[in-house]
C-alpha cells in the first residue's frame, strides 16, 4: 500500500513541477492533464469513485481540452521567466506550514468511513440541494459574460 | 486498490504540496496561462484535502469537492476568455504591463 | 383649565409667525386683529385665573418633556397667587398694549413684522410667568431675549436702533450665561429643578449654604442683566429706540419684571441662601443711580426709562428686605402706572414727533386727555393717595427702614422722594405755558389709542383700592403696615421736592441753564446725566479687555495654534502618502504574494494564540 501510495504521490509531485517549470506550452498540457488523472485515482482510491469520475471528466476531459484550444489560440511557447526568490520563500513557507498542519491535524486516523453514493446523496438533499440554485444562476451568468467578452471584444478588435 | 486505514497524513502532504507547487507557480510566472494552471493545481490539492477529510468526518467533505470542480470549470473558462482578449492586446507576458493602479 | 393655560402661552408663540403669513399675503393690518385676537384669548384666560386663584385654586400640571442618560428634564405649569398676579398683569397690559399699537404704527409699512413680534412677547412672558421649573423659565427667558432683541431693532434701518438692539441682546445675554451657570449649579447639586421643590429644599435646609448662595447669586446675576439693575442697565436706556409701545412692554408688562419674578419665584431659596442683603444693596443703588439720571435727562422716553429702572430697584430692595409681597406689589402697581405713563408719552411723541421734552411746551391746551391721563401716572408714580403707587413705595421705603440699613434706607428714601421731581419736572415742562411750535402741529389723540389709557387709569385706581386683595393674593397673611411717622417724614419732603419741580419748571423762578454754568453744578448735571459714566466703563471694559484681549487671544490662538494643528494634519498626511506610496506597485503578483505571505503569518499568529 505504502508503495502504491509513494508512486501515486511521487508522479503527482513531479507532474506538477513539470506544470510549472516547462516552457512548452503542449508538454505544459500533457503533464497537467496527467497530474489531473492521477488526482482521479487517488478519489478512486479513497473510495469515491463518482468524485473520480467527475474529476476525469470535467477537468482532464473538459478543462484540458479547453487549455489545449487556447494554446492553439495564443501560440505555443512562453516568452521569458520571472526570477523571484520571494515566490519561492512563500512557497516553502507554505508547504512547511502545511507540513505542520497536516502533522498536527492527520496524526490520529481512525478507519476509513464507508461512504455509499446513496449516502453522499442523501446528505446532498438534506444541507446542499439549494445551493444548486444560486450556483446555477452563477454559472449561467458566467459562461454568457465569456461569451459575450470573446464575441463582443474581438468584433470590436476587427 | 482501495486504502483503507491509511495515515491522514499522507494525503494531507499530497494536498500541502500541490497547494505549494502552485502557489510558487502563481507567483513566479509571467505568462496568463501558467497561472491559471497554478490555480487549478491549488484547487486540486484543496480537493485531495477535502476528500481525504471526508474519509474521516462524513460526505460533506466529497459535496463540497463537487462543488469545487464545478466552479473551477467555469473558472478556467472565464480565466481562458480573458487569456485569449489580453494576449491579444499585450502579448504573451502581459500581468507585469497591467500595472496602471501604480502610484 | 390647565389646557386654557398652556394655549394661552403656545398660541402667541406659535401664532405669531402665522400672524406674519396670513397678513403679509392678504392685508398687513389684518395682523392687528389676529394679534387683538390671540393676545385677548390670553388675557381673558389670565383673568379668569386670576379669579380662580383668588377663590383659592392653584393650577398645576406637570410632564416629562424629553430624557437621556437617567436624566429627566421637567415640563409644566404651577400657578399659585404669586405667578398669577404678574401673568395677568402681563397679560392684560399685553393686551391693552396691542389695542394701542394701531394708532402709534398707523404710518408703518410693516405692521405684521411688529404685530408677529409683539405677540410672541407677550407668549414668551405668560410662559415664564407660569412655568414650573427652571428649565421652562430659562427658555421662555431667551425666547424674551430674543423678542426684545428684535423689538428694540425694529426700525433695523436706523444704526442707532440697530446698535440699540445688539446692546440690549449682548448685555441681557452676558447675564443669561450666570444664570444659566446656575441653573446648572443647582441641578447638579440638588437634581431638582422645579420651583416648589426647590422652595421647600430650602425651607427644610436641606442644600448646603453655600451652594445655595453661590446658585442663588448666579441666578441673580440673569436676574440683574433682564432687570436693568447696576452695572448692567445701559441697555434699557438705548432700548428707547424702539417704538413706543414696544418700550411700554419691555418696561411695564413683561421683560424687566422677568427678573425681579424670578427672585420673587424662588423667594424661599433666597432668604435660605442669605444673599438678600446683596439684592437689597443692588437695588437701592440703582435706584439712587436711576434716580439722579431721571432729573437731569431731557428726551421723555430715557426719563421714563430711568425711573423704571428706580422702580426696579425699589421691587430689589423690597424683596431683599425680606418681603416678598412689597416687591411684588410694586411690580403690580408700577406695571399699570408706567404702561400709562408710556402709552401717554407715546402720544406725545406720536402727535408732536418729538423726543426732547424741552422743545414741547403748553400741550395741555391742545391734548387734554392724554395730559389728565400723564398726571394720574405721574401722581401714581410719585406716590399720592389712593393711587396705587402710594401704598407700594411707602412700603417698601418702610422695609427699607425696617432693615436697618442706614445707608440703603438713605438711598430709598431720596429715590422715593425725588421720584415726584422728575415727574412733575417733565409734566410742567410738556403740559404747562402757552403751546410752542412743536405743539401746535399737534392733535388730540385717536380713541383706539385713549380707551386702553382710561382703562390703564382706571386700574391704576383699582390697584390702590383694592390693595389689600392683591396683597393677600401674593403672600398669604401679608399685610401693608402703617408707619405714620415715616409717611408724615416722606410727604414733609415730597412737598419740599414739589415746591422746586413747580419753582423751576412752572413759575420759572430759577433759570436752569444759568445754573449749570456753575462748574461744580454742570460736573454734577454730566455725572448724573451719564448714570456716573457705569456706561463708559462698560465700554471701555467691552473695548480693552474683550475686544483688544479675549479676542484678539482668540483670533491669536486660532491664527498660530488651530490652524497650525490643522495644516500639521494636512502636511503630515502628503509626507505619509509621499512615503506610502511606493509600495502601491500596482504589480498583481506582488499584491498575491504579500496576499499569500500575510496568510501563513495570520495562520503562525492564530496557532500562536491557541
Amino acid at each position: 500500500m505504502l508503495l502504491y501510495f509513494t508512486i501515486l504521490f511521487l508522479v503527482v509531485i513531479a507532474t506538477a513541477i513539470a506544470a510549472i517549470e516547462l516552457t512548452n506550452f503542449i508538454w505544459v498540457l500533457v503533464a497537467f492533464a496527467t497530474l489531473l488523472t492521477e488526482i482521479a485515482l487517488f478519489y478512486f482510491s479513497l473510495g469515491f469513485p463518482l468524485l473520480g469520475a467527475f474529476q476525469l471528466a470535467i477537468y482532464a476531459g473538459g478543462v484540458a481540452i479547453l487549455v489545449l484550444f487556447a494554446i492553439l489560440t495564443i501560440g505555443e511557447r512562453e516568452e521569458e521567466q520571472r526570477e523571484s526568490k520571494l515566490a519561492a520563500g512563500v512557497a516553502l513557507a507554505t508547504f512547511v506550514t502545511g507540513v505542520i498542519a497536516s502533522i498536527w491535524i492527520g496524526i490520529q486516523t481512525k478507519p476509513y468511513l464507508e461512504i455509499s453514493l446513496k449516502e453522499i446523496a442523501q446528505v446532498f438533499m438534506d444541507k446542499y440541494a439549494l445551493l444548486v440554485i444560486p450556483l446555477s444562476f452563477t454559472a449561467v451568468g458566467i459562461i454568457y459574460g465569456a461569451y459575450y467578452l470573446l464575441t463582443k471584444k474581438l468584433q470590436k478588435e476587427e | 486498490m482501495k486504502f483503507t486505514h491509511e495515515p491522514m497524513l499522507w494525503f494531507l502532504l499530497v494536498a500541502f504540496s500541490l497547494v505549494a507547487i502552485g502557489l510558487y507557480g502563481l507567483l513566479s510566472r509571467k505568462s496568463l496561462l501558467k497561472m491559471i494552471i497554478s490555480t487549478e493545481i491549488i484547487v486540486n490539492g484543496a480537493n485531495v484535502g477535502l476528500a481525504a477529510f471526508a474519509t474521516q468526518h462524513g460526505a460533506d467533505g466529497v459535496i463540497i469537492a463537487f462543488f469545487a470542480i464545478a466552479i473551477a470549470a467555469l473558472e478556467v473558462a472565464v480565466g481562458l476568455t480573458l487569456l485569449i482578449i489580453l494576449v491579444r492586446k499585450y502579448g504573451i507576458s502581459f500581468p507585469e504591463k497591467l500595472n496602471n493602479l501604480r502610484w | 383649565m390647565e389646557v386654557l393655560i398652556y394655549l394661552s402661552v403656545l398660541l402667541p408663540i406659535f401664532g405669531a409667525p402665522l400672524i406674519w403669513l396670513i397678513s403679509h399675503y392678504t392685508n398687513r393690518w389684518y395682523s392687528w386683529y389676529l394679534s387683538l385676537a390671540l393676545t385677548g384669548f390670553s388675557a381673558v384666560v389670565a383673568l379668569t385665573v386670576l379669579l380662580g386663584v383668588a377663590t383659592g385654586n392653584t393650577y398645576s400640571h406637570s410632564f416629562e418633556w424629553f430624557n437621556f442618560g437617567g436624566i429627566s428634564v421637567p415640563f409644566g405649569i404651577f400657578v399659585d397667587g404669586l405667578a398669577a398676579v404678574v401673568y395677568a398683569v402681563a397679560a392684560l397690559l399685553g393686551f391693552l398694549i396691542i389695542v394701542y399699537s394701531r394708532g402709534y404704527m398707523e404710518h408703518d409699512e410693516s405692521p405684521h413684522r411688529f404685530f408677529m413680534k409683539m405677540t410672541f412677547f407677550i407668549g414668551s412672558m405668560l410662559g415664564l410667568t407660569v412655568s414650573n421649573n427652571l428649565i421652562a423659565m430659562f427658555i421662555f427667558w431667551e425666547f424674551m431675549g430674543l423678542a426684545s432683541y428684535l423689538l428694540i431693532a425694529y426700525w433695523y434701518y436706523k444704526n442707532s436702533a440697530a446698535d440699540a438692539g445688539l446692546k440690549a441682546f449682548l448685555m441681557t445675554k452676558f447675564a443669561d450665561g450666570f444664570f444659566l451657570a446656575g441653573i446648572i449649579l443647582i441641578w447638579w447639586y440638588t437634581g431638582t429643578l422645579n420651583v416648589q421643590e426647590l422652595n421647600s429644599l430650602a425651607a427644610a435646609g436641606a442644600i448646603p449654604l453655600f451652594i445655595a448662595a453661590a446658585a442663588a447669586l448666579l441666578m441673580f446675576g440673569g436676574a440683574i442683566g433682564k432687570s436693568a439693575q447696576f452695572p448692567l442697565f445701559p441697555w434699557l436706556l438705548d432700548a428707547m429706540e424702539g417704538p413706543t409701545p414696544v418700550s411700554a412692554l419691555i418696561h411695564a408688562a413683561t421683560m424687566v419684571n422677568a427678573g425681579v419674578f424670578l427672585v420673587g419665584r424662588l423667594f424661599d431659596f433666597y432668604e435660605y441662601s442669605k444673599v438678600l442683603y446683596v439684592i437689597m444693596a443692588i437695588g437701592a443703588l440703582s435706584a439712587i443711580i436711576a434716580v439722579l439720571g431721571a432729573m437731569v435727562h431731557r428726551e421723555i422716553k430715557r426719563i421714563i426709562a430711568f425711573s423704571t429702572m428706580e422702580n426696579l430697584g425699589l421691587m430689589f430692595v423690597g424683596l431683599g428686605a425680606g418681603s416678598l409681597a412689597a416687591g411684588i406689589f410694586h411690580l403690580v402697581s408700577h406695571a399699570t402706572f408706567k404702561a400709562l405713563m408710556f402709552l401717554s408719552a407715546g402720544n406725545v411723541i406720536h402727535f408732536t414727533g418729538e423726543k426732547d421734552a424741552f422743545k414741547i411746551r403748553g400741550l395741555m391746551k391742545i391734548m387734554p386727555i392724554t395730559a389728565i391721563l400723564f398726571l394720574i401716572a405721574v401722581l401714581s408714580l410719585a406716590g399720592i393717595p389712593p393711587l396705587s403707587g402710594f401704598f407700594s413705595k411707602e412700603w417698601i421705603v418702610y422695609e427699607a427702614k425696617v432693615s436697618g440699613d442706614p445707608i440703603v434706607f438713605a438711598f430709598v428714601l431720596t429715590a422715593a422722594v425725588l421720584t415726584i421731581y422728575y415727574g412733575f419736572r417733565l409734566w410742567f415742562q410738556i403740559f404747562t405755558g402757552e403751546p410752542n411750535e412743536v405743539a401746535k402741529r399737534a392733535r388730540e389723540a385717536y380713541p383706539v389709542m385713549l380707551i386702553p389709557l382710561f382703562i390703564l387709569a382706571a386700574l391704576t385706581f383699582l390697584v390702590g383700592i383694592f390693595h389689600k386683595p392683591i396683597v393677600q393674593l401674593i403672600e398669604k397673611h401679608a399685610h401693608i403696615p402703617h408707619d405714620w411717622a415715616l409717611t408724615i417724614l416722606v410727604f414733609s419732603l415730597m412737598a419740599v421736592a414739589f415746591f422746586a419741580a413747580w419753582a423751576i419748571y412752572y413759575k420759572r423762578w430759577i433759570n436752569t441753564e444759568q445754573l449749570l454754568r456753575d462748574p461744580i453744578m454742570g460736573a454734577l448735571n454730566k455725572a448724573f446725566y451719564n448714570a456716573f459714566f457705569v456706561d463708559f466703563v462698560l465700554r471701555w471694559l467691552a473695548k480693552n479687555f474683550v475686544v483688544e484681549f479675549i479676542a484678539w487671544l482668540a483670533h491669536w490662538i486660532d491664527r498660530n495654534v488651530y490652524d497650525y494643528i490643522v495644516n500639521g494634519v494636512a502636511k503630515v498626511a502628503l509626507k505619509a502618502w509621499e512615503k506610502a506610496r511606493v509600495i502601491q506597485t500596482g504589480d498583481l503578483i506582488h499584491y498575491l504574494t504579500i496576499f499569500a505571505a500575510g496568510a501563513i503569518v495570520l495562520y503562525y499568529f492564530y496557532l500562536v494564540i491557541l
